[in-house]
């Protein structure tokens, strides 16, 4: 890519700030229902702006409309005073130039199309912050969403995230409750088309064994697949109830269900179909995981097998645009082993024609169940 | 720091440098016992347990364990078994379940191939090749002692370059005849060490020889030593769970069965060398200097702990 090209697709983010009411210990995002509910509900009992005392901002910051967003954003927040909203004005303008600068800078190495994160860490996070640690996970899922901004900033392609393992179902009933309650409401904001996702144009699909999902969850997700079908700046892929060997093993037992209705051979099996038959077809450039651990945790074990590690010590919501910066340098600094050992270990098998085109039918077929699958549960609505 | 909160305490950089640590308590174990500045943040609560209870009794350990500390600096292999178990007793938090029963090494491509040979002199080319390839083997019967003497049960040792792999006879050979015949070395009078190369397919043998000995363990002051060494390059990984999805296929066909595969059968149709009961490797070190997945086995990496030797030397040089 020639740099004039590179510099006409200037990022454009949306700035959230979220802060976290002392009173309630419960965390207020900006730009959301939460916040006019906090706005309504002060208006009421007339209190002031002592509310806010610390504030952590997960910013993602607008380069193109700055002002106005700003303007945007302080007219809303009616309830701080001039001097505060002066201050995040100065502060939002100093983090936008500087990811201004650091975007620029790495734009002139290789980007990887693919990046996988395991947002580990919310409850710690939370436990530190002496909050719950529902709000904990509400964060975290705000973080991912700036990190959809910062990869889609950057040209990143496709991001995949693990949001809940199989193993995690195996976690105290009102967690797991609370976090299937927490996908259903931030979901269905997705279906509107003023949300964030719609806006920057990033396509969703969620991925795993979705059997041991709750139904009413299920619809809520197949809607919001639906909605966002058609956009296609980026790809999130939403890892909900996914392990890994789960997904080797669906995509073993599809292909073998296909051998055995014949509509494939047992010649025609190799690396690539095994590959395009699991629900995250695209390998791996760089895996992040925070907090720490030094475990894969059964997350996208085939996927990653080439591409580059990075373990971060730091908790996922306290995960900032620095960090990202600093695992794409280090990408880019292992490029070029990447590459060389990804070569030496192409796969090219010379299939035949026919081979060839049964694959493809096999495909499309696939893909047309995934649809069809898509639209039922989308037609059932749950209360 | 994050990295020696793993119990795997007999990876020996690491106890080596907390043995660093341990002689330089040894001259102030009466005033400052807990303001000890140590890495690994469990060894701290319980030294510092065991000294408050019992300064004498610390003392005494203390001396011994600088005594090999000694001894192992000027390197000594057969004081190291020694060394080891006496780490493992005197912690008393260090029970076997923290030891890891299988590891894995991954080895780096440098290890093993010479990049930066001229093409003109060829001779040499094949003589630093042997040579390199000399030198990884003994550098692997270093750790493969170590794990023995730590009662770590199955190595995997994964190779990217596959070169390993295909000279294992000559790899074989040099590793048996120094670890069981070379006395200077593990293989001294009173150890014997029998190694279980899983890549070899003699398996009813090797499984009535071992029993038999087991029951001879400890006679006569001789110890047995076991160890299950598995070698595996990375055409073990992706395109074996191909082979086993073609030949699931083939068979669901034939039978017209409508069972499903499961991990079971995975499991049961891995090769020997990479399958067992205990297939899943607990701790892999990676010896590879880049933050990069050198195509390690997927099936087998789900609960695995990654050390990177990288970043483990660094700390021992501050």
């Amino acid at each position: 890519m020639s740099s004039t090209t590179k510099k006409k697709n200037k990022p454009s983010l949306i700035i959230q700030h979220n802060t976290i009411d002392q009173k309630s210990n419960r965390v207020v995002e900006s730009n959301t229902k939460s916040e006019k509910e906090k706005k309504q509900d002060t208006s009421t009992s007339t209190t002031t702006t002592t509310d806010l005392s610390t504030t952590t901002t997960t910013t993602s910051t607008n380069i193109q409309q700055l002002q106005e967003a700003v303007i945007e954003e302080t007219g809303e927040i009616s309830s701080l005073s001039l001097f505060q909203k002066a201050y995040r004005y100065l502060g939002d303008w100093i983090y936008l130039t500087n990811f201004n600068f650091f975007c620029n800078l790495l734009r002139y190495g290789p980007i990887p199309k693919h990046i996988g994160v395991i947002m580990d860490g919310n409850r710690r996070f939370a436990r530190k912050l002496h909050i719950e640690t529902s709000e904990g996970h509400k964060l975290g899922f705000t973080k991912m969403l700036d990190l959809c901004q910062w990869g889609l900033a950057l040209g990143v392609e496709i991001i995949s995230v693990y949001a809940f393992s199989i193993e995690n179902f195996k976690r105290p009933k009102q967690e797991v409750e609370y976090l299937m309650d927490l996908a259903n409401k931030k979901f269905e904001e997705m279906i509107s088309k003023t949300h964030k996702l719609q806006k920057m144009g990033i396509r969703i699909r969620v991925v795993g064994d979705l059997s041991y999902i709750p139904e009413k969850t299920k619809s809520i997700l197949a809607r919001a697949v639906l909605a966002t079908q058609h956009n296609t700046r980026a790809l999130l892929n939403v890892c909900m109830s996914y392990t890994s060997h789960n997904e080797m093993l669906h995509s073993m037992n599809t292909i073998s269900n296909a051998v055995k209705d014949n509509v494939l051979l047992p010649e025609d099996i190799n690396q690539e179909l095994f590959e395009k038959c699991l629900y995250i077809p695209d390998d791996l450039d760089i895996l992040v995981r925070t907090s720490g651990e030094y475990r894969l945790s059964d997350f996208m074990l085939w996927q990653t097998c080439f591409s580059g590690t990075n373990f971060l010590n730091v908790l996922w919501p306290d995960f900032s645009s620095f960090h990202f910066f600093y695992i794409i340098f280090l990408y880019q600094s292992n490029y070029q082993e990447i590459q060389k050992q990804r070569k030496k270990h192409l796969i090219d098998d010379n299939l035949k024609q026919e081979q060839i085109d049964r694959v493809k039918a096999f495909q499309n077929k696939l893909e047309q169940q995934h649809q069809e699958f898509l639209q039922e549960w989308a037609n059932k609505h749950f209360d | 720091m994050h990295l020696f909160l793993l119990n795997t305490s007999t990876i020996v950089p690491a106890s080596l440098f907390n043995l660093i640590n341990t002689t330089s308590t040894t001259t102030t174990t009466t005033t400052t016992t807990t303001t000890v500045n140590r890495s690994n943040t469990n060894k701290n609560t319980t030294n510092n347990s065991n000294n408050n209870n019992n300064n004498t009794s610390t003392t005494i350990v203390d001396k011994e364990l600088v005594k090999y500390a000694v001894d192992c600096t000027q390197y000594q292999p057969h004081t190291i078994p020694n060394y080891i178990d006496s780490k493992l007793e005197s912690k008393d938090i260090l029970k076997q379940n923290s030891v890891p029963s299988h590891m894995a090494v991954i080895l780096s491509e440098d290890t093993i191939i010479d990049d930066n040979n001229n093409s003109n002199h060829n001779n040499n080319n094949n003589k630093t090749q042997t040579e390199l390839f000399n030198r990884c083997s003994l550098k692997l019967c270093d750790i493969i002692l170590w794990s023995i003497f730590s009662k770590i049960s199955r190595l995997t040792i994964f190779d990217p370059t596959g070169l390993l792999k295909k000279n294992i006879d000559t790899l074989q050979t040099i590793i048996d005849e120094k670890m069981c015949y070379d006395t200077l070395y593990g293989g001294s009078k009173n150890n014997i060490i029998h190694i279980d190369w899983l890549n070899n397919n003699n398996n009813n043998n090797n499984n009535s020889n071992i029993d038999k000995l087991i029951n001879l363990n400890n006679i006569g002051g001789i110890k047995h030593y076991f160890i299950k060494i598995g070698i595996v390059s990375v055409e073990d990984g992706k395109l074996n769970l191909v082979d086993i999805t073609k030949k699931f296929a083939r068979e669901s066909k034939l039978n017209n069965s409508t069972k499903a595969l499961d991990d079971n059968y995975i499991q049961s149709n891995l090769p020997r060398y990479m399958g067992g009961e205990d297939y899943e490797p607990q701790v892999a070190i990676d010896f590879s200097n880049q933050n990069i997945f050198s195509g390690f086995l997927p099936w087998h990496i789900k609960l695995t702990e990654f050390m990177q030797y990288g970043m483990i030397e660094k700390r021992c040089g501050k």
